[in-house]
């Protein structure tokens, strides 16, 4: 009777307790761990989520006449597998390539105000191009033939032709507007070279910010799928985890399920009907 | 195997590239033309717009002188039939 009562008492007052403690953070850990790879499998698709993981750690042994163990933890909670760096450079990458692809956009929207078209002579025309040809081409035919009031727009009063003295045949003022055409008038060249150039040179802006933000949208792709790489949720992981952590849960709720009965059977003396 | 959570933007990324490609080329197919903006070919575009300035030049030329020359001939022609 005496080994009896001694074995009750370690039983109900101190390492049954501790037993079921024990479970019951076990319980209470594989919980955790279910409910985050619940949540990974969930937002598995989330653009920017990062997969957490729980990292079990054994509680502090307790000493008190003897040393029992108080079970496993998951410390602070799960933990977001992240890459500090890796995802700051994310962060600049998205910024760096939002920038070139203002740029661009804004580039082809100045592009756009040249708008190429082809004619009989030209493959590619711009209406400023044409309209700067047109307008030495009239004033060259207006020297030509200075009096002709078709050229002069049937207004001779509009445009004065000729110079001072000549008369209405005179074509002095109108040759040297011509003669314009091919004087070097814009930066050091003529209108339609200076033109031409400036094309050129809108041209190749928008080339090259379209390869700029070409380029920053493909160094963006590439963190984008090293951060992937380390914190995307992988299917398989999360159903190994998942068979895991339920294993785990069966076997502390069979742990806790048998302390139970053991303090019961310890409380009812024996007679497993009165408490159970 | 780690889900691609960007994997529809990308996609999607994706189609509109070959979209805009694909309208391009029918645009070039459609004209004839294999410069549609400047950015396809600039060197190209500012020798072409310099060869579309001398080739309008030269064509104010020739009608310019034409008309000068049709002026000269009405002016010889009274001289002639006086003879």
């Amino acid at each position: 009777l005496q080994e009896w009562n001694n074995a009750l008492f370690n039983l109900v007052g101190g390492e049954g307790f501790a037993l079921m403690n024990t479970s019951l953070s076990a319980l209470q850990a594989d919980q955790a761990a279910l409910d985050a790879t619940s949540n990974n499998v969930a937002n598995q698709n989330t653009v920017g989520y990062t997969r957490e993981v729980v990292n079990f750690q054994t509680t502090d042994v307790v000493t008190l006449n003897g040393s029992a163990g108080d079970g496993v933890s998951i410390g602070s909670g799960p933990v977001s597998q992240r890459d500090r760096v890796l995802e700051q450079r994310v962060q600049q990458q998205t910024q760096t390539q939002s920038q070139s692809a203002a740029l661009e956009s804004a580039i082809e929207q100045v592009q756009s105000i040249f708008n190429l078209s082809s004619n009989s002579t030209s493959a590619s025309t711009t209406a400023l191009g044409t309209a700067v040809d047109g307008f030495f081409s009239s004033l060259t035919a207006l020297a030509s033939n200075p009096s002709d009031t078709a050229t002069r727009q049937n207004d001779p009063l509009e445009i004065a032709a000729a110079g001072i003295g000549e008369g209405s045949l005179g074509d002095t003022n109108a040759q040297a507007l011509a003669d314009l055409s091919t004087a070097s008038i814009a930066g050091g060249t003529t209108a339609s070279s200076y033109y031409a150039t400036y094309l050129g040179q809108v041209g190749n802006t928008a080339a090259d910010a379209t390869a700029e933000s070409t380029q920053q949208q493909a160094a963006l792709t590439q963190l984008t799928t090293q951060r992937d790489a380390l914190s995307g949720v992988s299917l398989d992981e999360a159903a190994a985890n998942l068979t895991q952590y339920q294993r785990s849960y069966q076997a502390a709720s069979q742990v806790f399920n048998i302390v139970n009965t053991l303090m019961a059977s310890a409380i009812n003396l024996g007679v497993e009907t009165t408490v159970s | 195997l780690r889900v691609d959570s960007n994997y529809l933007s990308g996609l999607a990324a994706a189609v509109d590239q070959s979209s805009s490609v694909e309208s391009n080329l029918t645009q070039e197919l459609s004209s004839g033309l294999a410069v549609t903006s400047l950015q396809d070919n600039p060197g190209a575009i500012a020798n072409s717009t310099l060869l579309g300035s001398a080739i309008a030049r030269d064509d104010t030329y020739v009608q310019a002188s034409s008309g000068v020359q049709s002026m000269l001939q009405v002016t010889e022609t009274p001289r002639w039939g006086r003879w």
